[in-house]
């Protein structure tokens, strides 16, 4: 999509970290912004700093009655939304799935992937019938590999959502809509402090986080030019590829395992 | 492990389809065999035909109360389990995102994805306490490629399904406990009627039938070997590698033709 000819993005998790460094590339290019967030106060702090192109409404990606009135809120302002960033999420939870409790798997789920779904079935339909528009829904690497330790509810909530991705690029293709799966490695974001505010537990996981060299602002330079080159995936760390090479590899090896019907 | 090795087979989905075949080859091995189903009428027809160590377990996946209740009763009857198939699922309604009800989503994420954690839940801890047996989760070709329209909520579930495996096997490892994935390409079996009987519509029938068809006697006697083997990957449908692969071609394309970024950890 050309994002000259863009008129209106909705971010959700675009007061902090990813979604706001998108939001801002965005504004960047001239699109005007709705910044979607569970956290009032800091939607109010970036609006307030950021002018008349940047608006926000207060959302949690779980409350699908309230994506309609949020939708209906920001279109009556800027205009029908023609670019989707599906983007809000909580960081894993470090536990085994063995020891791991209902509550914090279905936190994750709920957030990380049904939140995701929720924004495509509030727009998709809208974009469908214009004929236009970009959807990104934000994964991560850990959707695309399951190398990383403690990472499991959050994985297996990642891989959805590439799926979903993928699944929806197939379907939104014929009607001229682009859709990109973003899979971000370790990026400097607000995500622990984030997910604990909403009452997840990351004690076990924070510990293993390793120092990131990239931004938010370096990521959202990634996904404007995702949009516009309609690429499937935007994946911000490179040596990802090794990862996917060698599951690849794997399930490569198990298509030789056969045995003869009988 | 040697499956002739196992004792006691705990198997969701179990009354039909790729459930009772995998029953059915273990039971012949000599492996006592619960089988959980949400359809009593049919565990009570696949149970009086059978004789030996078989039982029946009425049990919903989605119902966790259910599932600690169940596996105190499967144990008290047969002793501790030490295999768990992780294998009920349903089928999706073939619409496209755009138009699916959120509850016909959510009712595929619920039994294909939750009802495998559930049953890691109740089973997990006590395999790993054990330091052996072995975990089946059944997930499916489209766990692997999301190459067709209308499997928007099915695919989700069953990659999901294949990446909570491979975490679930490193974590396994330790203790001993074997962990497989069964990805399934179609496979003659009871599908679309399950899916109706936990009140799931299906508007597109053709997704059920993206290849030929494979019979859950042959895809049982996969599953067996792979469990003496401990392999991670069931395929049933090597053909559709070519999808997996062209998938992964186009990951590593965005990975090289992207825009210049630093590179940081893996």
């Amino acid at each position: 999509m050309d994002l000259s000819t863009a008129r209106h993005a909705f971010i959700t998790g675009g007061a902090s970290g990813l979604g706001l460094g998108i939001a801002d590339a965005l504004a960047a290019r001239g699109v005007p912004v709705t910044i979607a967030d569970i956290d009032a106060e800091s939607l109010a702090e970036v609006v307030a700093t950021r002018g008349n192109a940047f608006r926000g409404v207060v959302l949690d990606t779980r409350d699908r009655d309230r994506w309609a009135s949020a939708k209906a809120e920001a279109e009556a302002t800027f205009g029908p939304v023609d670019v989707l960033i599906n983007n809000a999420g909580i960081s894993p939870n470090g536990q085994e799935f063995a020891d791991m409790s209902f509550e914090s798997f279905d936190r994750i789920l709920a957030i990380n992937l049904v939140g995701i779904v929720n924004g495509v079935m509030t727009f998709a339909a809208d974009f469908r019938a214009r004929g236009s528009g970009h959807i990104v829904c934000t994964s991560s690497q850990a959707g695309l590999t399951t190398t990383v330790a403690g990472v499991g509810a959050y994985s297996v909530a990642k891989f959805g959502v590439t799926a979903l991705g993928e699944q929806l690029r197939r379907e939104m293709e014929p009607h001229g809509v682009g859709v990109t799966v973003l899979c971000p490695g370790y990026v400097q974001t607000n995500l622990g402090a984030n997910t604990v505010k909403i009452g997840g537990d990351i004690r076990r996981y924070s510990a293993a986080m390793p120092e990131s060299d990239i931004t938010p602002a370096d990521v959202g330079r990634m996904v404007v030019a995702g949009i516009e080159g309609n690429q499937a995936y935007v994946v911000t760390h490179k040596d990802v590829w090794r990862s996917v090479e060698k599951r690849m590899n794997g399930i490569k090896a198990a298509c030789d395992f056969r045995i003869e019907e009988g | 492990m040697e499956p002739a090795s196992a004792r006691h087979a705990f198997i969701t989905g179990g009354a039909s389809g790729i459930g009772l075949g995998i029953a059915d080859a273990l039971s012949a091995l000599g492996v006592a065999v619960t089988l959980a189903d949400i359809d009593a009428l049919e565990l009570e027809t696949v149970l009086h035909e059978r004789s030996g160590q078989w039982r029946g377990q009425l049990l919903d996946v989605r119902d966790r109360d259910g599932w600690g209740r169940a596996k105190a009763e499967a144990e008290a009857a047969f002793g501790p389990v030490d295999l768990l198939f992780n294998n009920a699922g349903i089928m999706p309604d073939g619409r496209e995102l755009a138009d699916m009800p959120p509850e016909s989503f959510d009712r595929v994420i619920a039994i294909n994805l939750t009802g495998v954690f559930n049953g890691l839940s109740a089973f997990g801890a006590s395999l790993r306490e054990a330091g052996r047996g072995h975990i089946v989760n059944t997930a499916s070709m489209s766990g692997m490629v999301a190459d067709h329209a209308g499997l928007g909520s099915y695919s989700p579930s069953k990659f999901a399904v294949v990446a909570m495996s491979e975490v679930l096997r490193k974590e396994m490892e330790p203790h001993g406990v074997g962990v497989s994935v069964l990805c399934p390409g179609y496979t003659a079996t009871n599908l679309p009627r399950s899916t109706k009987r936990v009140g799931g519509e299906i508007v597109d029938a053709s997704i059920d039938r993206l290849e030929s068809a494979v019979k859950p006697h042959h895809v049982a006697q996969m599953v067996l070997r792979a469990i003496a083997e401990n392999r991670l990957y069931i395929v049933t449908h090597p053909e559709r590698l070519t999808a997996v692969e062209a998938r992964a071609d186009a990951i590593r394309a965005d990975c090289a033709s992207g825009p210049a970024c630093p590179t940081g950890p893996v």
